[in-house]
């Protein structure tokens, strides 16, 4: 009798670079989605034997443990000054990041300015929820106005605490970087309820391998992802979906900010 | 009739890793003709998985691979078609 697996041929598969264990994250949440995302890039490059991760603090801290990749963890914060040194002494290895708002965006904002300043040849996947989601959800410097959270418990006020930190303007104000790009992660609401558009994890699919290429061509690549946190803004997995698809994608619009080489209009 | 008729197969199908599934909906929003459903029993971990029913809502499944790409705990862990 013949199985009903030799009939199938597989159109997409398990990824040998994901370790196969379950992950830490919370019931959909984005960093699982740009995990696999960032496996089917190097995949797709061939370039999973000479890649460093490098862990940030935050949720994606135990990034390494489901990427079956070479990982250094960095200090709070400090991943782009701990990547810029890899590459510097093995200028042949790929080097990424996972970091949060609250580690790139905050603790370690000085880091990543001057890493992009410099220009230096590496890739920073920055995942924008908007909340210290590890932490037990204190307010961050990309929290929107009026998100209650338990540093914030009326809202947060834009006169005590200043606006929202936009990280893809600032790093693409600066001379260095060569590619900055900002993709809105999550499922979006369509008009029909029942449907979601999966169209942003497509385009993070895109946009993590343009960001490796760019740095193989030697320029600094930053592509943010506004993401969900569905636990700390105290909602249900799909409210958070259409939250962040209402409050938060008209304050971090998607957009490529930066393309030098190009890479985008191949 | 097409030979995926006669012998009673999907020509396209998704392979759930209930085990790994969080309940968390995504890719039963997402999937254009309904072929993924939460299911009623619990998993080991006391989620309710995903399962995959071979004729959903609005028509079979045309392995478009937006649920593998959506599912943010790799549960969606295959998309295949038939072969020819």
């Amino acid at each position: 009798m013949i199985g009903a697996q030799e009939l199938y041929e597989t159109k997409l598969g398990p990824l040998p670079t994901l370790t196969g264990k379950p992950t830490h994250y919370c019931a959909g949440c984005e960093h699982g989605t740009l995990t696999r995302l960032i496996a089917s890039a190097l995949e797709d490059l061939g370039a999973r034997e000479r890649t460093v991760l490098v862990s940030s603090v935050g949720c994606s801290v135990l990034a390494h443990e489901y990427l079956n990749v070479d990982a250094v963890q960095a200090p709070h914060g400090r991943a782009p000054a701990v990547m810029a040194g890899i590459k510097r002494v093995r200028p042949d290895l790929l080097v990424f990041s996972i970091q949060g708002d609250g580690d790139a965006a905050s603790i370690g904002l000085l880091e990543l300015l001057y890493a992009a300043n410099r220009g230096e040849p590496i890739t920073i996947f920055l995942v924008n929820n908007a909340i210290y989601g590890m932490t037990g959800g204190q307010m961050a410097p990309t929290t929107p106005e009026g998100m209650v959270t338990t540093t914030t418990p009326f809202g947060r006020d834009l006169h005590q605490t200043g606006p929202p930190l936009d990280a893809s303007k600032l790093v693409a104000s600066l001379e260095g970087p060569a590619y900055v790009k900002r993709v809105f992660l999550p499922v979006t609401p369509t008009p029909s309820p029942e449907f979601f558009n999966a169209r942003g994890a497509l385009e993070g699919a895109r946009a993590v391998r343009h960001a490796f290429e760019v740095q193989q061509k030697g320029g600094f690549a930053f592509v943010e992802f506004v993401s969900t946190c569905s636990v700390n803004w105290k909602l249900s997995v799909l409210e958070s979906k259409r939250y962040a698809a209402k409050v938060l994608a008209p304050l971090f619009p998607a957009g490529l900010y930066r393309d030098r080489f190009g890479v985008e209009a191949r | 009739m097409p030979e995926s008729l006669v012998v009673g197969l999907p020509k396209s199908r998704v392979v759930v890793d209930a085990e790994r599934c969080k309940g968390c909906d995504l890719c039963v929003v997402v999937c254009p003709q309904r072929n993924l459903h939460l299911s009623e029993r619990f998993n080991r971990m006391g989620y309710h998985p995903v399962e995959f029913r071979y004729h959903g809502g609005r028509g079979d499944c045309t392995a478009c691979g937006l649920c593998y790409w959506v599912c943010p705990d790799f549960a969606i862990t295959e998309v295949s078609r038939l072969r020819p």
